[in-house]
């Protein structure tokens, strides 16, 4: 019998004063109309690097294309009007066999290039990565505002730059900083008394890792901006408030938010995904030569490719996100909503925070079982379709996310008679679901219910459904109540419940076409039935692309978006103000806040 | 080495239209081109409207011209550099270099060329249908 160990409940953080790019922005829309961004630039800059494999992964070369970005219905091309090879600064010195074979290269062919366009360059440029940076990431980057795209940007930004620490936020006691605790690249330089100095006129690009798919990636301010780098984009007046910030473009995370699966730039421009024509050459890496220089090539071919299929299935969604920000399926499903005219529902309750703060702690996310373990037994392959949005249909949350007002309700008795009389073949009622949005509070005893603990002797906080004894009150959600009960063939007894009823409709709810193609009105229909429908007549037509589109965006609507954990680092020892409400009596600073929320 | 700057050429154009509202356009022509669009103070209205256009640029060949209007002019001009065209030298240059930018700014000018052939040949084409279906030849 186990002694106990600690457990962890989500917690509803708000921040107290606001941040001051809050206030700034409050500002400035009072001052200058608004003006939405394309949702890709007309230009765009794709390059890769290939390194040396030792531990220190250098730069020995990379390969570069420089695009048009073109969209006639609904398609996007992109025109590729130069392309050249980077070398290293110190690699005809470090390697100059490697680097007679790129001079070589480069003398004997020509670029790839669309020869359509009569100002396109023929010739295949070689240039030293000094010197390339000026002119070509610099001008085409910064200031033409064109797309930096990649697949896996972190790891080739990092290779071009010849400096790196931590990001620094100059007045860290005003505002937050989304890149701090990330790092932080010198590009530009440049040599005075023979020592390499930082360009302080140039921008640092600042990378901040947010998982193996995602990360935040921008230009830093430089001391000095040209003023008519200061021109928002839409035009107008020097603004000396506006910023730009870049537009990189990690495909390998455009690729992850449209089919919610990681992928490498091999198995992204498969058949089953984004059919490119691409075979990756068999090369042995490290050593410059010829074919693993065509090779390079290849990539960024496949990778300009890769981007134009990738385009065109995110501009089918009929959202105003920009290609560059959007991180996962859940950005695109938000995107929906807004579109829509569903804004988010603690924008328009006015819910007791303590209320939240329960709903909070009894969040846990999806979750998977295994009753018999390490015992070999036979099974049947069962697959639930569209597990997600069915649950939200069956549980009628359409009207909760579309309603003017959401109440809670005490229903402590009504939950409790719910919980004795149900069991398993009342729960193929579909009438009965309605009744198990809410949460309930209770103090278990051997109730199988999701707890997050520090199962073993490891640092990690990791969720498992388990008999659970505590004799400090926890709420959880109704449904996993009713599991409970299904499970052990106890009832639980509950000390309150409360239910979630919404009252009227949102006024100037909006129709929006699912990829551009079926009209979904939330107002007259059940979005998540309509997109499953949808999704299930794309299948039977055999529009695999349209079918996969529809799964993403019915998963991303249905799950997780609507406990958005926003990680806002502090960073240098610093404490912020924040209330936190969970269980009554708990309290934990911040850095305990964020361990305990970190999502499964 | 000399060769068209597609970078500079997408950089001069997009900083013309940065410079510009969003759907600026010429109040006599409709014209659309952010380079041609150039802002200029009142009252600095050019003394004509028609110009001598060095097809090659002066330094490469003064003598072969052609008369285009201000904007005609100013959209040649802007193009020239980023294809490669070099219009300023210190030192004249090398005659196969003339002759290179000689190649290259004839081949501008025929695109261009082309293309006002082209808008020419469609508005007389839908002169003369309109035409006929007044029941009319001229």
């Amino acid at each position: 019998m186990s002694d106990g160990v600690d457990i962890a409940v989500r917690a509803l953080a708000r921040s107290i004063t606001p941040t001051r790019s809050k206030q700034r922005r409050a500002h400035r829309s009072t001052r200058r109309l608004k003006v939405e961004p394309a949702r890709f630039p007309s230009y765009a800059l794709i390059f890769d690097t290939e390194t040396t494999t030792d531990e220190l992964q250098q730069l020995n070369f990379g390969v570069w294309r420089y695009c048009r970005v073109n969209e006639t219905d609904g398609e996007v091309t992109l025109d590729c009007v130069a392309e050249g090879i980077v070398y290293a600064d110190d690699l005809p010195t470090r390697d100059p066999a490697g680097y007679a074979v790129l001079v070589e290269y480069a003398r004997t062919r020509l670029a790839w290039v669309d020869r359509d366009f009569l100002d396109s360059a023929r010739g295949l440029s070689l240039e030293p990565l000094s010197v390339w940076l000026r002119r070509v990431l610099w001008r085409a980057a910064y200031e033409l505002r064109a797309a930096v795209v990649c697949f896996n940007s972190p790891f080739d930004l990092s290779r071009i730059a010849w400096q790196a620490g931590e990001t620094r936020t100059y007045k860290p006691s005003e505002r937050t900083d989304p890149f701090e605790g990330g790092f932080s690249f010198a590009l530009f330089s440049y040599n005075r008394d023979g020592k390499r100095r930082e360009s302080r006129y140039r921008p640092r690009v600042a990378i901040k890792s947010l998982d193996s798919k995602r990360s935040l990636k921008g230009f830093r301010s430089p001391e000095r901006i040209d003023d008519q780098d200061l021109i928002p984009d839409g035009g107008g007046a020097p603004d000396r408030q506006w910023q730009f910030r870049g537009h990189f473009l990690d495909l390998r995370t455009l690729v992850f938010a449209l089919t919610d699966t990681g992928h490498s730039l091999e198995s992204a421009c498969d058949p089953k995904a984004f059919n490119v024509p691409y075979v990756k050459r068999d090369v042995e890496h490290g050593r410059i030569y010829a074919d693993y220089v065509t090779y390079c090539r290849e990539d960024v071919t496949a990778t300009e490719r890769l981007c134009e299929r990738a385009l065109t299935a995110f501009l089918r969604h009929p959202i105003s996100l920009q290609a560059t920000r959007a991180y996962s399926p859940a950005t695109i499903g938000k995107g929906y909503l807004k579109a829509m005219g569903i804004t988010p529902p603690a924008k328009r309750h006015a819910i007791d925070p303590r209320i939240l703060g329960h709903a909070m702690s009894a969040y846990y996310g999806g979750r998977s079982e295994c009753r018999i373990r390490r015992t070999p037994v036979p099974v049947v392959y069962c697959d639930f379709k569209s597990m997600y949005p069915t649950v939200c249909a069956l549980m009628n949350l359409a009207d909760l996310l579309t309603a003017e007002t959401i109440e809670d309700v005490d229903a402590t008795a009504e939950v409790q008679q719910l919980l004795d009389q149900i069991d398993a073949d009342g729960c193929f009622g579909p009438e009965q679901w309605p009744q198990f949005v809410g949460i309930a509070q209770l103090c278990p005893e051997g109730d199988v219910l999701p707890v997050r603990a520090r199962y073993g002797a490891g640092p990690n906080w990791q969720i498992g459904v388990n008999p659970l004894t505590s004799t400090t009150p926890m709420w959880f959600t109704i449904p996993d109540l009713i599991a409970s009960k299904l499970l052990t063939g106890n009832t639980p007894k509950i000390m309150r419940a409360i239910r979630f009823v919404g009252h009227g409709t949102i006024a100037d709810l909006r129709p929006v076409d699912l990829l551009r193609t079926t009209r979904a009105h939330p107002a007259e229909s059940d979005f998540f039935c309509t997109v499953i429908e949808q999704r299930t007549l794309a299948q039977r037509a055999g529009n695999t692309s349209a079918s996969k589109g529809l799964k993403t965006l019915a998963n991303a609507t249905s799950y997780g978006i609507y406990a958005q954990m926003t990680r806002r680092e502090l960073g240098g020892g610093r404490r912020g103000t924040r209330t936190r409400r969970a269980l009554r009596g708990w309290r934990r600073d911040a850095r305990g806040a964020r361990r305990a929320g970190h999502r499964r | 080495m000399i060769g068209p700057d597609p970078i500079g050429r997408d950089l001069s154009r997009d900083r013309a239209r940065r410079r510009l509202a969003a759907g600026a356009a010429c109040v006599l022509c409709g014209e659309l081109d952010p380079e041609v669009l150039a802002e200029r103070p009142a009252g600095s209205i050019p003394a004509s409207v028609l110009e001598v256009h060095h097809v090659a640029g002066q330094v490469n060949d003064p003598d072969l011209t052609v008369v285009l209007c201000l904007n005609c002019h100013r959209r040649m001009s802007a193009r020239m550099p980023a294809y490669g065209i070099v219009l300023n030298r210190a030192q004249p240059g090398s005659t196969p270099e003339r002759m290179v930018s000689l190649l290259r700014g004839l081949a501008v000018f025929c695109e261009q060329l082309a293309v006002s052939l082209t808008a020419w040949a469609d508005e007389l084409a839908e002169s003369i249908s309109t035409d006929d279906e007044r029941g009319g030849r001229s």
